[in-house]
Formats: C-alpha cells, structure tokens, sequence
C-alpha cells in the first residue's frame, strides 16, 4: 500500500507502513527528529505536530491513515508563526532540557490559530496534553502570551539584550536549537552499523529463576546474542549502580542481571539484534521457570526478625546511622513542651520527558559509552570496574539530556549498552519505553520519620528525628542518602541538641535512587509539618514561631561550629508572608474551604568534606582574546553552561559569547564529581572563578615579562593589561599570540584544582493558598509564593526556571506523585503517565517568585546554588494549606482527593 | 523513486532508488555500509572498489538500477576485525594500513587480483592495484601485503 500525504508542503510517498506511527514515520523515514518520543502511549505531547489544522500526538496515528493528509511539524521553518514561537520561547526562559519544547511549540501553534487573544487559563487548558518536567510551565505560557501580542502584566523576565554578565538574563545552552527541534538527544543520533538491545524484566516482585531457555530466541533471524542471568560470567559478579570512584567501600549487591530478582522492574537477561522489533520479539521468545518468594512491600513487615530476606541475612540495609549534638534526652526534662508525631513520605519518579538511553561503542580495545549522563567520571569508574578495563581504555561522553533530576547520575541501562556492546564488539543502543522507564528506573526514597522536639520559652531547646528509609531491593547510595537527610537537620533553626538516627530497609520495589532534593524533600516534609501541627495544636502564630527559632546572619553550623557564610532564611519568610494578600489561615466560601500554608527550607551545596568534593579546571586565553574553559559541567537544561560562562566572562571582564565551555568527556575534561547535591555553582563555579583570577595573574605576568614592566606596575581590566598610571600595554589577545609566535613558544593558560570547603545552605520560604471543593474534595493550590536566598543572582531568568520547574515538582509530591504497586503481587501499577499523575500547565497555580538577592561571601561571586533548593519546601507547604483548609491532621504524602474525601465524610 | 533488488554480501536489499542515485551512494546513505569510501567521485582513484560478479569496479559510476541481478561483494562482506580476512590480516601485518582511507578498495583490489592470479608477481601487483591511488605509504607495504596476503590465502587452500 502506498500512502501520499504532505509534510511541511513537500510531497511525501511512503510504501509498506506496516502499522507504523507517524511519529516513527517523521524520525526514522524522513529523518525529521525534531518530534521527540516521550512514551508512546499519548501521554505526553512530546511527540505532537499538527495535521490539517489540528494539534496531535504522532505517536498515536497510523501512516495509513495519512492519505491527502497536511502536516506540519516544528521543522517547518517556513512558516513565521512556527519561527516567531521558537524565537519568543527561546527569549522569555521557556526552554531548559528542551525535550518537550518541539511539542510545546506545536501545541501553542495550534492554541493561537484558534485563538489569536487567549487568556492565560486558556493558554493552560490548550497545553494540558504536554507534560514538562522541567520549567513548571510559568515561562512557557508567558511565552504564548507574548507571541499573541498581549500584554503581560506580571513582571517576569525575559533575556537581556543589554551586555553585562553577572545578573542579566540569557537563555539557557542552545535554547534555539530545542526550540526549532535540531537540538540533539541520543535517540537523535545517527550511528553507523547500529545494533540494539532490549531486557527481559522479572516475572515478578520477588523470586528465583529456576531455568531458562534461550535456544528458540537465538534462532530468530536477526538476534546477534543474549546474556542472561543464568551465565556464570565477568558479568554476573556484583556491583553497585551508584559507585562514582573505586575508592567507595559500598556494599555491592546487584548484579546486572539477577536471577534472585528482587522486584518487578529487575533485569533478568538481555538481547541484542539487528533491529529494535526483533531485539524485542526475542525477549519475548525467552523460556524461563521461576519460583516465587513472598512479597515485601512494607517496610515494618520487612524489619522483623522473621521476615523473608530479600537480600542475604535480613532486610537491614543499614542501621544505627546517627549523630547527636549535645544531650537530647536531657534537654527535653527541660522543656515546657514536648511535641512527637510520625510523618511519612512516598516513592516519586523522576518523570524527566527523556526515558534512559544509551549507545555503546566496543572496537576490540576502548569502549565508547554515549550516554545522557549527569557524572561522565562516576560513569567511567563504573565500567572500568564491571568490565576490569583500565581507564584510559572507557571513554563517556555526555550527549544532551533530555532531563534527569538525578535519574543519570546512576547507571540503568548503560552497562546493559556496554555490555552487548563489548559481546558483539559494535555499537548498540538501548533505549527504554516509558513503562520500562517507570519499571526499573529508580526513584525517590520513601521515608517513614518520627519527630520529636521541645520547646522552652518558645525555643527549640531539644530536637531528634528518626527515619526508617525505603530503599527498594538493592544497597545503591543507602548510606550517602541517609547523610543527606540528616546533613538538613542543623542547618536552619537554632537548637543546641539534636539527634537523628537512620534504619534503612530493603523491600520488594524499586532501588531508591537520587532524585532531586535527595532527602532534603523528605525530612523538610516532616520537620516544617510537624511545627505547622504543634502551632495549630499550640494556637501559636507559626510564622511568629519561625522567625523566633530560625538561623540568620551570623548563625553558626551546629555540627561545625563555623559560622555559616549567609543565610536569609528569615528575609525570605518575612518577604514572602509580605507579598499575599490574604493574611489569615483559613476561610471558606459556598464551595470552597481556603487555607494558607506556611514552610521554610534548607538544601546543601555540594557534599562537603571528607568526600573528595571538587573540581578541577583551566581556562586557556585564544589568540583573538576568546576563552575555552575545561571544566566539567553537565548541562540539562538546568543552565549550568551559561553559568560558567558567566562567571568566568565576568572575571576575566569579556562578554559571555567569547568563553566556551566543553561538554563532559571524561578523555578531554578536567575531573568533577558530577551534577548532584547541588554542587556545579557552588563547586564548579567557584572552580573556574578561581581558575579565571590565576589566569589573569598569568597574563600579567608574561606581559610583565615581553615589555620589560614591574609585575606589580601592572593591571588588568575587561581583556587589556595596562599600567597602573593607566596606559595601555598589550590587549589579552596581543599576548597570547606574542606568546604563540615567539620564543619561548607557549600557551596562556591557567588550572586549578578547586576543593569544596564547606557546605552552605540555600534557604527558601513558600507561602501556599489552596482550595478544597466542599462538594468533591478536590484541592486546586491557588497560589504559591516562593522567596529563594540563593546568594547572588547569576542568571535571574533561569534562576527563576529553576524554581518554578522544582515547584512543580514538589506539588506533585504533595499531592498527585506516587510510585504504586499492587499490594498482593508487588507489581508496579504506575506504568504510564495516566496512572502516574504529574501536574499539567491547567494544574499549577498562581507563581510568584523572589529572590534575596545577597551575596554569599564564599560563593562564586556571590551565588549559591538552587536546583535542588527549588522544591524543598513545596510540599509541606501545600500539606498545611490543606489541614488549615479543612481541619484535617495529614501526616503523610501525597494526599489524594480520596483521602480528602474520606475525611471530609464526602 | 523505483524499486530496485540487489544482492550485497549475499544478502538481498530492497530499495528504493532514484534514476541517477551511484552504487556507492545507496552503499552509503541507504544502507548504512560505510566501509567503501569515496575519494573523488570521478572513477580515479579506487578508494570506492567493490566485486561486482568478481570484478572489481568503481562503485561511484555503477548506477545501481543497473546492478539488479549482480552479485556484489564489499569490504564489510570480506570480514571484519572479529573474522578477518586473510588479505585484511596481511594488510595489518605489513604495516600497509596508514590513514586506512585507501584500504578497503585496496583489500577489494587486491582480492579480485588474487583471484585471478593466485602467485602474482611484483610487477602484476603493481599492475592490479595501479587503479588505486594511496597518498600515504608509497605503495611498498601494500606490495608486500598483497604478497603476504598470496601466501595466507594459498596456506588456506
Ligand atoms: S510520545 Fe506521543 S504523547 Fe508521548
Ligand atoms: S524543558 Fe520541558 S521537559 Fe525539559
Ligand atoms: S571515489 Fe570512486 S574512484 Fe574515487
Ligand atoms: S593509507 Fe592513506 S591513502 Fe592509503
């Protein structure tokens, strides 16, 4: 059958569809990848385009339905309303991964052929089919509403198209490029001679795989090999998926394929083939026996003596992990009041648009991994270990991401990839479905807290937390996650005693892994609730309450001791509880009970010593006076590209466009640990600040040196090297080359290794208005404030992205997000986007965001970091609105509409 | 766009071509071989070779509508670096190999040659690969490979 339809106005002629999706047809066909593929099943939008007028996802229509058929896709650059979209986008910080910007563009399309005037809350109903993991939507309905010519009466920023580098606004990397689809991900990407791979998932949630027959599924034409988890192979010894350096004494407990597999997105074998389809059609052809184990999704069940072990001796994965400052014990005897509560926290999934992929490379000698990682080296020390390779023979390279949130910063797939991969010595790809993204990929730590505190005189005198940590099936990063969320404790409220203690259980689900906040979320959750119900119970004034125990200025670090370099926590809740209006807790209307909920928060920046925390890197001056900076930096869309840049043109007083920065490759790049526990501003930037000062020293001197000058008669300002009395001596450039041309022939370059030195926090305050339906219990939040003291403003447009994609986020944690399984089987049932809920741009609320915008004196120029800060104290702000709206006690995200129903007696 | 059958490596590709569209070019941009390369374009210098019913020919000015019901045979149908092929092998091994740009339609060359001729002589090599041009190694190596690659191939019969 041959199908003609047109695309973009050329003439398409498509024989043999089969049952091809046009979205397949657009990428593979006719090589248009600008369309991304986010899930497939039509919950995303990533994939949309418009067909004779109408906004759909290609995914879900058949080529053979396309005859006499027009469309248009993003590539259209024809058409000015398609560029002028890609072009506002791009101006007004629409775009951080760029993943579902395509989508978003195609949809705004459509929203403004119909409607050339609309209101912002059509604007949301119009995109309500394309999920953004990353900007919380706020830019990219301003950007809508710019392109219609209205206009915006919120002030909100858009790039700057005035010089200067510290506090102007710039897109992120590349903004352009994702807007007009060319931007490209790993799926993107053309590879000679290209083989794939696909996994067979475990039968079930817990048990044994008693035999396997792989004899029918080699036969199928195609199918070059398969590794299972019956081979007694290099590949069957255990690792770790979250080892970064083989120094880290983890406790290595899963393997690459488990035949003791411990939940249903466990890995049991492997095919690679000449083609995705028969790749997957062999997986099917797998034979295999198992035996089941009993299923342990709790983790109290889990914790007794007698229950079943999940991995060798007992489900304790670690315990007694704990500090204590001070006496706790004591000091409650001491107290007027004493408050205790349990709080419990979820699973949540990353739910970054791209699903993990990666492409490996084996010639026989060095394998070559392309992947959309967030930790080029950690991915390296990995592999070298899996495959006892030495270093110089992997090479990782980052290819663009299409978000992460800390889903790459371990591995899922890319040791499958490396794997097959070495096995066919060629290149192969492995590129997860949506539902296997949700089955193996990890997830956030669910978390179960006791708090407890006592006040006197209205002070915390005495605080101790105890939490007993989901982690899933494996050890994965069990220990840096329980210092991470007790590394929150002691950072924000004044109190000299406190206590934490950590028990972290293994059950039948999904490895916990990082997932953006990393344990911040979770224990803010339960400590910000907990002082919300001890002043509702108290009848105290809980912003009062704050603002008489919270850390300002001058504070010191309980652990350290050392006097913390800024903190602005309590400008934050005072200017945040300044901009709403509404100035009472709760009221109520015919439909609606109303509430405001209160929380402040605190994140890290970077992981502090004793882990090796830092950043190597070198600036080189080029002989026309532009820079290239090595440093390793993992842009996705968070914008830590135009950071460095910035930082790095604000020293060395040039403009941004003459600095670049290279993309991590770990045979290029100088070393970082990499883009976790908010440590590229903080670490790297103040890494390449560091590098920027040495090499201006550098300049001066080789000046000093061919113009016969005094070093300390010289200065240097904005690329040019002159006395102090103000003549000019030589430009940058004019040295470099003098240098380049001459004797003694050398570069100017500068490196530094830059060593984290302590680790501030980033404060926050939100402030919340929800509503709940009186009549269905729903909750819509109204309105959220968010005041963030993040240091210095480096790029105050994506700064304010951030924020608001972190804020999307934390309501879903609040009250939509969570990893289900089925209660008897262990199975997951979160398999897609409809039965895991993200919020869509018609489900956020009313934004509004500032920044105290006071340097930090350690950071980069005074910034400190934000990308996990962004979410921290979202929900337990969203949770007390709720309990003020209705009188209700929730101690325990998300909180559903069921939950509210049933409390409301609905 | 027209149909077009052909057999590479003893596998059958379907097509779809244009009139004007080069073996070389359907090697390339449709089915992914990269192995043959293109140095000129104009049938002069050989880097493009690939067996055609044995022959080897330049695949840049083979129209590939005209290459239906051919047998035709390129460097990836040889071997690979799993498998080599002995001519591939003698190559390594003589240090023939320099950029490598030329190799492929040198092994392809050179193996069209030593089917013919299984014991050439120096002045015959010369003569069989004089539609080759290597702008790396002078030719001495790549004689001395095809000598070594005479006696690999006689060793395995
Ligand atoms: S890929 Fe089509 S909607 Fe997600
Ligand atoms: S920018 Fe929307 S998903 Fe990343
Ligand atoms: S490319 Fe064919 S002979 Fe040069
Ligand atoms: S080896 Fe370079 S052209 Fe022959």
């Amino acid at each position: 059958m041959t199908v003609n339809f047109k695309v973009n106005n050329k003439k398409v002629e498509i024989k043999d569809l089969d049952n091809l999706s046009l979205l397949k047809i657009l990428r593979e066909h006719l090589s248009l990848k600008g369309a991304k593929c986010g899930c497939k099943t039509g919950d995303c939008g990533t994939c949309s385009v418009i067909i004779d007028g109408e906004l759909v996802r290609s995914c879900l229509v058949l080529g053979k339905n396309l005859e006499g058929k027009s469309i248009k896709t993003i590539e259209y650059y024809k058409d000015e309303k398609i560029r002028e979209l890609q072009e506002t986008f791009t101006r007004s910080g629409a775009i951080q991964c760029g993943f579902c910007t395509p989508g978003m563009i195609m949809a705004a399309y459509s929203i403004l052929e119909k409607n050339p005037k609309p209101t912002k809350k059509e604007i949301r109903e119009g995109l309500k089919y394309n999920l953004c993991r990353c900007t919380g939507y706020e830019k990219i309905v301003d950007a809508i509403y710019d392109a219609s010519g209205q206009v915006n009466t919120k002030k909100h920023i858009i790039a700057s198209v005035f010089k200067g580098n510290i506090g102007t606004s710039k897109p992120v990397q590349a903004a352009l490029e994702k807007a007009e689809g060319k931007f490209e991900y790993t799926d993107d990407l053309v590879f000679n001679n290209l083989y794939h791979g696909k996994i067979l998932f475990a039968p079930s949630a817990h048990g044994y795989i008693t035999k396997m027959n792989i004899e029918e599924a080699k036969k199928i034409e195609g199918v070059l090999d398969i590794v299972t988890c019956m081979d007694q192979e290099y590949w069957s010894k255990d690792f770790n998926c979250h080892i970064t350096s083989p120094f880290e004494k983890l406790v290595r407990n899963e393997k690459m394929f488990n035949r003791h597999f411990r939940y249903d997105g466990d890995k049991i074998a492997a095919v690679v083939a000449i083609s995705e389809e028969i790749a997957q059609k062999a997986v099917k052809a797998i034979e295999y026996e198992f035996k089941t184990y009993p299923v342990i999704l709790d983790v109290k069940k889990a914790m007794k003596d007698d229950s079943y072990p999940i991995q060798k001796d007992n489900n304790i994965a670690a315990r007694n992990i704990g500090y204590e400052i001070g006496n706790v014990e004591d000091a409650y005897k001491d107290c007027d009041i004493l408050f205790e509560k349990e709080y419990h926290t979820q699973k949540q999934s990353h739910g970054m648009m791209e699903p993990h992929i990666a492409v490996a490379n084996y010639d026989g000698e060095i394998l070559t991994l392309y992947a959309p990682t967030q930790n080029v080296f950690g991915f390296r020390s990995l592999m070298t270990e899996i495959f006892d390779l030495p270093y110089n023979k992997v090479r990782v390279i980052k290819t663009n991401i299409g978000g992460a949130f800390g889903a790459k910063s371990e591995v899922v797939v890319e040791h499958i990839a490396s794997l097959l991969a070495i096995r066919v010595k060629g290149t192969v790809k492995v590129n997860l479905s949506r539902k296997e993204e949700f089955l193996c990929g990890k997830t956030r730590t669910a978390i179960d807290f006791n708090v407890k505190f006592g006040v006197k005189n209205g002070k915390f005198k005495s605080m101790g937390i105890d939490a007993v940590l989901d982690r899933g099936g494996y050890y994965g990063s069990t220990i840096d996650l329980c210092y991470a969320w007790m590394d929150k404790v002691y950072k924000l409220y004044e109190c000299e005693n406190i206590k934490t203690n950590t028990i972290a259980i293994y059950t039948n689900t999904q490895n916990s892994g990082a997932v953006r906040g990393y344990g911040a979320p979770q224990v803010n959750f339960a400590r910000e609730t907990a002082i919300n119900d001890y002043c509702r119970d108290q009848g105290l004034d809980k912003i009062q309450f704050r603002l008489d125990n919270l850390f300002e200025q001058g504070s010191k670090d309980i652990a350290t001791k050392e006097t913390m370099t800024s903190v602005y926590v309590k400008d934050c809740l005072t200017r945040a509880y300044e901009m709403i209006e509404e100035k009472r807790n709760k009221w109520e209307d015919e439909n609606y009970y109303y509430g405001l909920g209160v929380a402040v928060g605190v994140h890290g920046n970077g992981i502090g010593l004793p882990v090796a925390d830092f950043a190597s890197s070198s600036i080189k001056y080029c002989a026309d006076g532009s820079v290239i900076v090595n440093t390793t930096v993992h842009d996705m869309g968070q914008g830590s590209t135009i950071m460095i840049k910035k930082i790095v043109a604000e020293v060395l007083g040039i403009d941004d466009d003459l600095v670049t920065v290279l993309n991590p490759d770990t045979n290029s790049n100088y070393y970082s640990n990499g883009a976790y526990a908010t440590r590229e501003t903080w670490v790297n930037g103040n890494s390449v600040k560091a590098a920027a000062d040495e090499l201006i020293k550098v300049i001066i001197n080789e000046t000093a040196e061919i113009h016969e000058k005094n070093i300390e008669d010289l200065i240097y300002l904005d690329g040019k090297i002159a006395t102090k009395a103000g003549d000019l001596v030589a430009t940058a450039a004019e040295v470099v080359l003098h240098r380049m041309h001459k004797p003694p022939f050398k570069e100017i370059e500068a490196t530094v290794h830059f060593t984290n030195p302590q680790v501030p926090g980033s404060y926050m305050a939100n402030i919340v208005i929800s509503k709940v339906d009186k009549k269905t219990g729903e909750v819509k939040v109204e309105k959220l404030i968010a005041v963030h003291d993040v240091g210095r403003a480096i790029n105050p447009m994506m700064l304010e992205g951030q924020i608001e994609g972190g804020i999307h986020m934390g309501l879903g944690f609040a009250i939509s997000e969570e990893v289900k399984y089925d209660k008897k089987t262990g199975k997951l049932e979160t398999i897609n986007f409809k039965k895991y809920k993200m919020f869509r741009a018609n489900d956020m609320p009313e934004i509004h965001i500032e920044i105290v915008n006071k340097p930090d004196s350690v950071g980069p120029l005074g910034a400190k970091g934000v990308g996990e800060a962004a979410l921290t104290a979202v929900a337990p702000a969203v949770i007390d609105s709720i309990n003020e709206a209705i009188g209700s006690n929730f101690n325990k995200i998300p909180v559903l509409q069921k939950d509210i129903q049933e409390f409301l007696g609905l | 766009m027209k149909d077009c059958k052909l057999s590479i490596n003893g596998r059958n590709y379907n097509v779809q071509v244009e009139d004007k569209w080069t073996l070389l070019y359907v090697l390339r941009e449709v089915l992914g071989l990269m192995g043959t390369k293109e140095g000129c374009g104009t049938s002069d210098c050989g880097a493009c070779k690939v067996l055609v019913d044995g022959k080897a020919m330049n695949s840049c000015t083979l129209l590939a509508l005209k290459m239906e019901d051919k047998e035709i045979t390129t460097i990836e149908g040889l071997g690979n670096s799993d498998k080599p092929h002995p001519i591939q092998e003698a190559f390594v091994e003589a240090g023939a190999v320099q950029c490598g740009f030329c190799t492929p339609g040198m092994v392809i060359s050179t193996k069209a040659l030593l089917d013919q001729k299984s014991d050439p002589t120096e002045e015959e090599i010369r003569e069989g690969l004089s539609k080759n041009l290597c702008r790396c190694t002078g030719y001495v190596k790549i004689i001395d490979a095809v000598q070594l690659a005479a006696k690999k191939v006689k060793e395995l019969k």
